[in-house]
């Protein structure tokens, strides 16, 4: 495969990657690190940082219509991102010690981890509309939003120090897996603060693209982004992207779900083989 | 700015004292804080700040294609593997790129809607801050300009090169 052609692919694959990753809230990383490792051969570290570099774009493209629908929640997601950003400043300060086969491991572990996650959850957890959690009180976290299916639910946040520490883990693993890590973030948000997945999905989207630019900047500034590599995936993804935001008021949670659980599972799946 | 004014109605306070003629019992009071609307959320942000993705991406795609056109024969032959990446991925660098972007080649534009990319999400952390300051939220404008700071941070040490 010249060059060119591969260039060309890579920029199709991307699409469809950021058009998938945004109806899924996972930011397209976990869909374009495993494309250029396991059908294209890249070496995995090249691969981070292009994908983490073009995660921003899923992020910021799919904010718009998230933001239009009133489903994300600002205060929550300004808050969280403390410790995310830390977590990926401190991921990518560490990423030159881990062994790709590490890498590949723990991009495999997350993915499982986060598709069992959601296949355990028998159904919407129920959301709070009173919380005894301190923080989330005097910050004032809750929100109300509207759904086509649910209508108006009105929610509060708990469990916000666990949110915190693992949203510090999802930010380190984000850069150091180049992924936006909302595999992560969703969970933490839906089944430990107990905030409704939509609102979830659409917090993490927001989020992404901070905890990535964190990460991003010093793969930047260190030297380790291949330009012409992550060009034809940066805009693959932002096109991709842009239209597929246009579609999550549509698609059923159900099935929402059931493709999220689907594509972990695959991907984890082929990382292993690929450690 | 007004699009923070409603969901803030409770900023002025910093601790959990009420406010005079509203809720009186704690749990209502949150439940009335947390109702709001679509109307509240800094829409027009979001679209200037999309607009800036979009911005990037053409600029990535101009210098992406130039780069293609003028080393057009380069990448017809072999494969992507052994091309000489070194020297494009060093373009990248802070220094190097500065250094491409004032020779305006193609490189240069590939760095510059990359570096804008990046930039976008800091940009809307930065905006929230003087959102949340407007509104005399201490509380998000700390959290907000906390963020900032570590981005700023973060760029810093991937210039010195520090990792542990």
């Amino acid at each position: 495969m010249t060059p060119i052609v591969f260039l060309v692919i890579l920029f199709i694959g991307s699409l469809l990657a950021g058009l998938l990753g945004s109806i899924l809230g996972i930011g397209g990383g976990a869909i374009i690190v495993p494309l250029l490792t396991i059908f294209f051969h890249v070496p995995i570290r090249i691969a981070i940082a292009a994908s983490i570099v073009s995660v921003i774009a899923t992020s910021s493209g799919g904010a718009i219509a998230f933001l239009r629908d009133g489903l994300t929640n600002i205060r929550v997601a300004m808050f969280l991102e403390l410790a995310t950003t830390t977590g990926a400043i401190f991921g990518a300060l560490i990423t030159k010690s881990v062994p790709d086969r590490l890498l590949f491991i723990l991009f495999a572990v997350v993915l499982m981890w986060s598709a069992i996650a959601m296949v355990r959850k028998p159904k919407e957890v129920e959301t709070l509309i009173t919380s005894n959690d301190k923080i989330a009180n005097k910050l004032k976290l809750g929100a109300t939003i509207t759904t086509e299916r649910e209508g108006k639910i009105t929610y509060t946040l708990v469990k916000t120090k666990i949110g915190l520490a693992m949203m510090f883990c999802a930010g380190m693993v984000s850069s150091l897996l180049g992924i936006g890590s909302g595999v992560l973030k969703v969970p933490a948000m839906d089944l430990v603060m107990r905030m409704p997945l939509k609102a979830s999905t659409a917090t993490s989207n927001f989020m992404i693209g901070v905890t990535a630019a964190s990460s991003a900047i010093i793969y930047l500034a260190e030297g380790q982004v291949d330009p012409i590599l992550t060009a034809p995936v940066a805009v693959g993804v932002v096109i991709g992207a842009t239209i597929g935001s246009r579609k999550l008021k549509t698609v059923n949670l159900n099935s929402l779900r059931y493709l999220f659980v689907v594509v972990l599972f695959v991907v984890a799946v082929e990382m292993i083989f690929k450690a | 700015m007004a699009d923070f004014n409603q969901q803030d109605n409770y900023n002025d306070e910093t601790d959990d004292s009420k406010v005079a003629g509203e809720k009186t019992h704690e749990d209502d009071h949150h439940f009335h804080h947390h109702q709001h609307t679509k109307d509240e959320i800094p829409l027009s942000l979001a679209k200037a700040l999309a607009a800036g993705i979009i911005t990037a991406a053409i600029f990535t795609a101009i210098g992406f294609i130039w780069y293609i056109s003028a080393n057009y024969h380069a990448l017809s032959k072999g494969s992507y593997k052994t091309l000489d990446r070194s020297a494009l991925v060093k373009s990248i660098e802070p220094s190097s790129f500065i250094h491409n972007l004032m020779q305006l080649n193609a490189l240069g534009f590939v760095g510059l809607g990359l570096y804008f990319l990046i930039l976008t999400p800091f940009l809307r952390v930065v905006a929230s801050v003087y959102q949340f300051f407007m509104v005399k939220d201490r509380a998000f404008t700390i959290i907000t300009a906390t963020v900032a700071l570590l981005l700023i941070f973060g760029f810093a040490l991937g210039v010195m090169g520090v990792s542990l």
